[in-house]
């Protein structure tokens, strides 16, 4: 009887899941540690719900549990646009707690970090497989985006036909550079943009109502 | 004739027990060593280091200015230890003292210089320097051995000094020199290994391999491919893990 009941629960869960997709869609906002997942957050969510997601920083790691904000209304052209926003931990291959104390962190804060980033990469790893419809994954453009972490979750997410939006961060910085992120993945579109100071946060939202409206 | 004593002149055959004693004649105990007057032609750099320590322990058993003698009449021309035979064996000794003062006193600052030029041919100097050089650092080293196994004793001694010598050479043949080049090659053999299994295990381990505490390593595909997740990690090593809702059905 368990195994039916579990098969009736299941198919409950696909059933709600079809229905859902006209609904709202859940966008994790996926990337490398530091790339500025949180800026962007907090900056969607300040522009149209005023609230943050969750708090910014300079050290890698500072999201370490994937952060929700739901109902976020996005207004273009007329039209509105409702999605939940995952603001989920960096995902890595690698967490070593020495890169924290170099930010003058304590030996037992850092250790207890990485760990508590390794659950995060681990939860932002579940979420990709269970709970998000579409993904903005967003890159610093100041860095080499050829890596193993960029190339296997961008096939991750290609193997699973979500719908990607790639964010070319950072570009109020001087070595920024979005076309070596273009030229890493040409197949999907890239949107330049700076979290922090607001630059092109028009195209930004215009690309998220198109992609995940 | 490479062994003299200083006082009444007697010489001794390389290796004569003899001389062990005292010398037979006048019971003098201070010997000089002239490698140059026994060295036959094309004669092994082994032997002459073998005899240099043979003159090295013979002098030890004496006093320190005894082995500042017979240093000095090793390291002497051979012209001027035969002009000091004739001249005498005071002035000799005094000679071969002073000599060997100079020699001890550059010896100590050219220590590393000295033990390289001891592989070579150089004659009589060359040893001579090596072995004041020798009993300056390891003065009376096995005064009780003498009379029984002396030569074979002093073989062992000289291969070990010999050693740093040309170690380029004798790395791969020599034990002794094997054990410093092995410690050093050792990582450098492994390294290769070690990555090979390194690379090994990161493919098999599951979702996330705890390198040590604050140091993870993440298996991306297999942490997104399971069907639980992780929740938290425990200081043991251990899991939380959170069970598919539809295990916990089964379950209900």
């Amino acid at each position: 009887m368990g195994l039916i009941n579990g098969l009736k629960a299941s198919i409950s869960r696909a059933r709600d899941r079809l229905f859902a997709d006209d609904e709202q869609k859940r966008i994790g906002i996926y990337g490398p540690p530091n790339a500025g997942k949180t800026t962007l957050a907090n900056r969607i969510a300040r522009d149209w719900t005023g609230d943050a997601v969750g708090p910014e920083s300079h050290i890698p790691h500072e999201t370490r549990r994937a952060r929700r904000k739901e109902d976020v209304e996005i207004k273009r052209n007329g039209k509105s646009v409702t999605i939940d926003i995952v603001d989920t931990p960096g995902v890595t291959t690698k967490v070593d707690y020495e890169e924290f104390t170099e930010f003058d962190m304590e030996k037992e804060d850092a250790v207890r970090r990485s760990r508590e980033a390794t659950e995060g990469v681990a939860e932002a790893m579940h979420w990709l497989r269970e709970d998000v419809d579409g993904v903005i994954y967003v890159l610093d453009s100041t860095e080499d985006p050829f890596t193993q972490v960029n190339t296997m979750l961008i096939g991750i997410i290609e193997s699973r036909d979500l719908p990607v939006l790639i964010f070319a961060n950072k570009i109020d910085l001087d070595d920024s550079t979005q076309q070596r992120i273009r030229n890493a993945f040409p197949q999907h579109e890239t949107v330049p943009l700076s979290a922090l100071e607001g630059d092109n946060m028009d195209e930004v939202y215009d690309k998220i109502a198109e992609y995940f409206g | 004739m490479p062994h003299q004593c200083t006082n009444c002149g007697r010489t001794f055959a390389d290796g004569s027990k003899e001389m062990l004693s005292g010398c037979p004649d006048c019971g003098g105990n201070k010997f000089q060593f002239d490698p140059g007057g026994s060295r036959p032609a094309g004669e092994a750099t082994g032997d002459a280091d073998e005899r240099t320590q043979t003159d090295a322990d013979d002098t030890g058993r004496s006093s320190g200015a005894t082995t500042a003698k017979a240093g000095s009449a090793a390291t002497g021309d051979t012209t001027e230890a035969s002009d000091d035979r004739d001249s005498g064996a005071t002035g000799r000794v005094g000679r071969a003292r002073e000599t060997v003062q100079e020699w001890v006193g550059t010896d100590s600052s050219e220590a590393s210089a000295d033990a390289s030029a001891t592989s070579g041919s150089d004659g009589g100097r060359g040893d001579g320097r090596n072995d004041a050089e020798r009993r300056s650092a390891n003065p009376r080293s096995t005064p009780s051995q003498e009379d029984s196994a002396q030569s074979n004793a002093r073989t062992d001694v000289v291969t070990r000094d010999e050693l740093p010598d040309d170690p380029p050479d004798s790395a791969d043949d020599s034990p002794a020199a094997g054990e410093d080049a092995q410690v050093a090659e050792v990582p450098d053999g492994d390294q290769p290994d070690l990555s090979e299994l390194r690379e090994e295990l990161n493919n098999q381990f599951e979702s996330i391999k705890i390198v040590s505490p604050g140091h993870y390593e993440l298996n991306l595909m297999e942490l997104y491919d399971r069907d639980e997740y992780i929740i938290s990690l425990k200081e043991d090593g251990r899991y939380v893990i959170e069970v598919p809702e539809t295990w916990r059905s089964d379950a209900e």
